[in-house]
């Protein structure tokens, strides 16, 4: 037995061994309040993560170290939405479990499903019909127009939209030659089409207020114009222009003027706008290197501690070691991701990862930034980790890409 | 069963050390055995990366002797290399942990070895299905592989070279 | 190509992910603590009820404030001298929050530790049940005495040791009762006086001539003794804006030292355009101005305009004392004090130490300096123009005593001046510096604010020297 096998099955073992102690844990803490569905779904969380990750590492030939990764960044959030709400850490177990198959199903669509590359303005017409739809239909909750409520699920169809602008830049650019010559009445139309399309879907976004989903839409197509666009003096204009939006906008929106302020100093508004994120500050200051222990701290003086602030909530219990360890788990992730587009030779295939890996990158960063006040509150979530059913799918979708993407396989 | 957690709650609630819960003292000893946990698994993590990193290292090493493809690989259908390096151990076969890789109906899932033995290259057939040949004769024990040799194994046929030892025997 | 931009983007990425890990280290050392210590956070008061809090005693050992726990099991605070203490000391309470001491060393007093290993093993092993107590550096007959002082006034008293930054007594008027907060809460916040504010630590005063003292550091540093002479014509003009003497007299040639004892404005609002913005800033910010002094309450940051105007008229108006220039009375006792200290600024100490239940020393706060303002040589010579000062007539001279200092009457916007002084007492075993403010009192700080100083020295004399 090579030492590489026995370092993965050590690894999973420790997710194993922690979910089982930390479930242990919150359970006798919310004794009282357990009923026997919710325990029998803790209990089903730790044999299926187990079971699904001796899967994907058995029949799965790419990369192995994803699934694994995730499996622990999730263990870590579900116990802690554990503790927090029972009623919670039992939805998100369910959200996991359908996670996982979405990884299963996006893995087998990304690797059968022909010409994927050529499916550029699909992509671009299902984003923009979420976003309309969603502006249609949808509801204001917590001052983003975001959510699509059917029934007893409430969706957030923004989630879907980023993995969709991935693919679309992806697949433009590898089709780039098709594009780069159009004009309108002499108009090089060519140039612009992209940004157009891009700034269009951002346009919607911001029509929501959900800022920051534009910001993450703003890095990966920063990022991927970056590394593919032959013509570098259209990222300094991409650039410019963004600049130019983001403070437009906020000459124009109050409500972003008001984040803005809340970030400055929000220890003048504590009372009112800067509650939340003191609240965050408090918790995160109280918990040492080490935290407080499960169940011994009072994250649920956190608003809104399950989805946003659960970054908080963990660092008050579990130490800032822990969030030290969760946004390191993030390194390993979108560097492996990255790692993929080196030694894929298919174009798609490496744009498609870089995207991805981008995405997980760009999102956990800027609420990590947003929740220790480095960077204004963007009201996002942290992939596997916060509390959010589409959050999760979502995250499980681009993760089953990777996955296929990084297979050693000839393109159809 | 809401009586075994009722239990289990008041269990864990009596107070040992003053006003501290048992449940107190188990949540402040797990948390050192929490931390202990993420990072025993980012240490493995990164070391598992770090052999990765590694293997692919030694792979891209080009050596002086490897094996060369003369089937054309049109007519195969599944992935070949032009050129496998030769490491001082090399195993062939269907199977993915092999050093040579070759998803051949005919070759079985570890069909061959070739392994370096004091400059001489030697291979190996490892009871495979339907054979290892060296110049169109099977081998049944281990054969010294000479410059220029044509090593078959299934449908694919492999060139040895090593133009660094190169003499008759 | 595309494979090197990928690196460098990798790269990026990676770099940001670290440094996020990076600040979480410094967000844990640096800052968790003076966050975590805020009203707004209820975790503060989780271990009240379990936790009788610790007690609070004068330098002597006399009793400030206790706890007990009453019939109901609940924890009483009682505090023995409510009135005088009632900002230093602040108050505990389930409504209206923490303030002062109680605030500050609230982990200290319930004996919660819960950021440190040990502190929490030590939980584990022997809870105690009973906080760890203070001992200030204040003296309660000073504190006392001081009190009285101010009866008729609003302002404050700073008494400190300018060797050791001892702060001996600190009281400020209009004060409350903390233990009656409940019933006069509503009336105590809609007071236009603010009692509720601590005057000596957050009170911002325009100083008027005490700033003098300052302004004579930067010229003593900057000018040499030829440009230190000035032809004083009563008044002079600066940009259009026209500053004269107290009741317009003129002086002639004069030097700083006669500048200081006469309180000549025209001299320091000239020299101090000539001494300039910049090196008056640093002047400023050697006093600690502009700074955050760090003590064991909050102290407000005094404003010195020299940071930000370059305009002529404004650089001489704050020169002597007027203008945007605004100072808390602790800031002004630290001032005198380096001068008294031979250059060097005290770190200002309140409590001396926190012992536990059984007494023994847990923390021992050492003394240290913050900042030397001047180099010895003229911070000497500062300090015997200031001796001068006093005994050319100020009411604060004692006889056979060596007393120095400086008043102030500082115009403000209402019209009714603040009498300041601020002066030291070089006695053997008993370097004292003190800071008087009288505010919107309007007189003049010679007359009013000075006997006062001096009366805090002689009772200091009469009580501590042996």
């Amino acid at each position: 037995m090579t030492t590489k096998q026995v370092t993965e099955r050590s690894l999973r073992r420790s997710v194993f061994l922690f979910q089982a102690l930390a479930l242990f844990l919150v359970i006798i803490y919310d004794a009282e309040r357990m009923t026997l569905n919710r325990l029998y779904f803790a209990l089903l969380l730790v044999g299926v993560t187990y079971i699904a990750n001796l899967l994907v590492r058995k029949l799965l030939k790419g990369e192995p170290y994803l699934f694994i990764i995730a499996t622990f960044l999730l263990s870590i959030g579900t116990i802690m939405i554990f503790r927090l709400d029972s009623t919670s850490g039992f939805k998100q177990i369910i959200w996991i479990l359908a996670g996982f198959v979405m990884y299963f199903l996006s893995y087998l669509a990304m690797r059968f499903i022909p010409k994927l590359d050529k499916l550029t303005f699909l992509y671009f017409g299902l984003a923009v019909l979420l976003f309309v739809a969603t502006l249609a239909v949808g509801r204001e909750i917590n001052g983003a127009r975001n959510w699509i409520i059917v029934g007893p699920i409430s969706i957030q169809p923004t989630e879907i939209s980023k993995i969709l602008l991935v693919l679309f830049i992806a697949s433009y650019y590898s089709r780039y030659h098709q594009f780069e010559d159009l004009r309108v009445k002499n108009f090089p139309a060519g140039n612009y089409l992209l940004l157009g399309c891009v700034y269009f879907l951002m346009g919607l976004a911001v029509l929501q207020k959900d800022l920051g989903t534009v910001l993450i839409f703003a890095a990966i197509f920063l990022a991927m114009q970056y590394i593919y666009e032959p013509k570098r003096k259209m990222i300094l204009f991409n650039f410019l222009l963004m600049a130019g939006g983001g403070t437009v906008a906020t000459l124009l929106f109050s409500h972003i003027r008001v984040r803005l302020s809340t970030w400055i100093n929000p220890w003048e508004y504590i009372d009112t706008i800067g509650y939340q994120i003191t609240q965050s500050l408090f918790a995160i200051a109280s918990g040492g290197f080490l935290g407080t222990g499960i169940g011994l701290g009072m994250p649920q003086t956190i608003p809104l501690a399950e989805s946003d602030f659960i970054f908080a909530a963990i660092c008050e219990e579990m130490g800032i070691l822990t969030g030290m360890g969760i946004i390191m788990l993030f390194l390993l992730l979108c560097y492996r991701s990255y790692k993929i587009a080196f030694r894929q030779t298919d174009f798609f295939s490496r744009a498609v990862a870089i995207g991805l890996a981008t995405m997980f990158a760009a999102q956990s960063m800027i609420i990590f930034g947003g929740v220790l006040k480095l960077i204004p509150l963007t009201g996002i979530t942290i992939p596997f980790v916060s509390y959010g059913g589409s959050s999760m799918l979502a995250s499980f979708i681009a993760l089953g890409i990777l996955q296929c993407l990084s297979e050693e396989r000839e393109r159809a | 069963m809401t009586e075994i957690l009722n239990g289990l709650e008041r269990f864990f609630s009596t107070n040992i050390f003053g006003t501290l819960s048992l449940y107190d003292v188990i949540s402040t000893g797990l948390k050192y055995v929490f931390v202990f946990i993420i990072y025993y698994f980012i240490f493995h993590i990164i070391r598992l990366i770090y052999l990765d990193i590694r293997a692919i290292d030694r792979d891209e090493t080009p050596s002086e002797v490897y094996l060369r493809l003369i089937t054309r690989p049109e007519t195969l259908n599944f992935k070949v290399n032009e050129i496998y390096y030769l490491n001082p151990q090399n195993s062939i076969g269907r199977g993915d942990e092999n050093s040579i890789v070759l998803k051949d109906r005919f070759i079985s899932k570890l069909h061959a070895k070739i392994a370096e033995q004091r400059g001489a290259y030697v291979l190996e057939d490892l009871k495979s299905a339907n054979g290892t040949f060296v110049n169109d004769r099977r081998i049944l024990q281990p054969t010294r592989l000479n410059n220029r040799d044509v090593v078959r194994l299934g449908d694919v046929e492999l060139l040895f070279v090593n133009e660094v030892h190169d003499h008759d025997d | 190509m595309e494979t090197k931009r990928t690196v460098r983007l990798v790269a990026a990425v990676s770099v940001l992910f670290v440094l996020l890990v990076v600040y979480m280290t410094y967000f844990q050392i640096f800052k968790a603590d003076k966050i975590a210590m805020n009203s707004y956070n209820q975790r503060l008061s989780v271990d009240e009820n379990a936790v009788v809090r610790g007690d609070i005693y004068d330098k002597n050992r006399v009793l400030l404030a206790t706890s007990y726990k009453d019939e109901e099991g609940d924890n009483i605070r009682e505090y023995l001298y409510p009135v005088l203490y009632a900002h230093v000391i602040g108050y505990n309470h389930v409504s209206y929050g923490k303030t002062g001491l109680e605030l500050a060393y609230n982990n200290a007093l319930l004996n919660v530790d819960t950021q440190k290993t040990f502190g929490q093993l030590k939980n584990l092993i022997a809870p105690t049940g009973k906080g760890n107590d203070l001992v200030l550096t204040i003296d309660n007959r000073l504190q006392e005495r001081a009190y009285q002082q101010l009866e008729g006034h609003k302002g404050s008293i700073v008494l400190l040791n300018y060797q050791t930054g001892e702060v001996l007594a600190m009281a400020g008027r209009p004060s409350f009762n903390p233990m009656t907060l409940d019933a006069n809460w509503d009336e105590l916040l809609s007071d236009a006086d603010s009692p509720l504010i601590n005057r000596s630590t957050q009170g911002l005063y325009t100083p008027g001539s005490s700033f003098k003292v300052i302004t004579a550091a930067a010229i003593l540093e900057n000018l040499t003794r030829e440009e230190q002479i000035y032809e004083d014509r009563g008044e002079t003009v600066i940009d259009g804006y026209t500053i004269k003497n107290y009741l317009n007299e003129s002086f002639g040639e004069i030097d700083l030292e006669t500048a200081l004892i006469n309180s000549v404005n025209t001299y320091f609002a000239d020299k101090g355009v000539q001494v300039g913005a910049s090196a008056l800033q640093t002047t400023a910010r050697k006093f600690m101005m502009n700074q955050a002094i760090p003590f064991d309450i909050p102290v407000a940051e005094s404003i010195s305009p020299f940071a930000t105007e370059r305009g002529l008229t404004e650089i001489a108006a704050a020169s002597f004392g007027q203008g945007k220039t605004l100072v808390t009375p602790l800031q002004m006792a630290l001032v005198i004090a380096s001068i008294a200290n031979e250059g060097k600024m005290p770190a200002p100490l309140l409590v001396d130490r926190v012992i536990s239940p059984e007494g023994e020393v847990i923390t021992q706060k050492s003394q240290s300096t913050l900042s030397t303002v001047l180099p010895e040589g003229y911070a000497k010579e500062l300090k015997d123009d200031l001796i001068d000062t006093v005994n050319a007539g100020t009411r604060a001279m004692i006889e056979g005593k060596i007393v120095g200092g400086k008043t102030g009457t500082a115009e403000t916007a209402s019209g009714l001046t603040h009498a300041w002084f601020i002066a030291f007492l070089e006695e053997e075993d008993l370097p004292l510096a003190v800071a008087v403010v009288l505010e919107e009192d309007d007189s003049l700080g010679g007359r009013t604010a000075a006997p006062i100083a001096r009366e805090m020295f002689l009772d200091a004399m009469y009580l501590e020297i042996p």
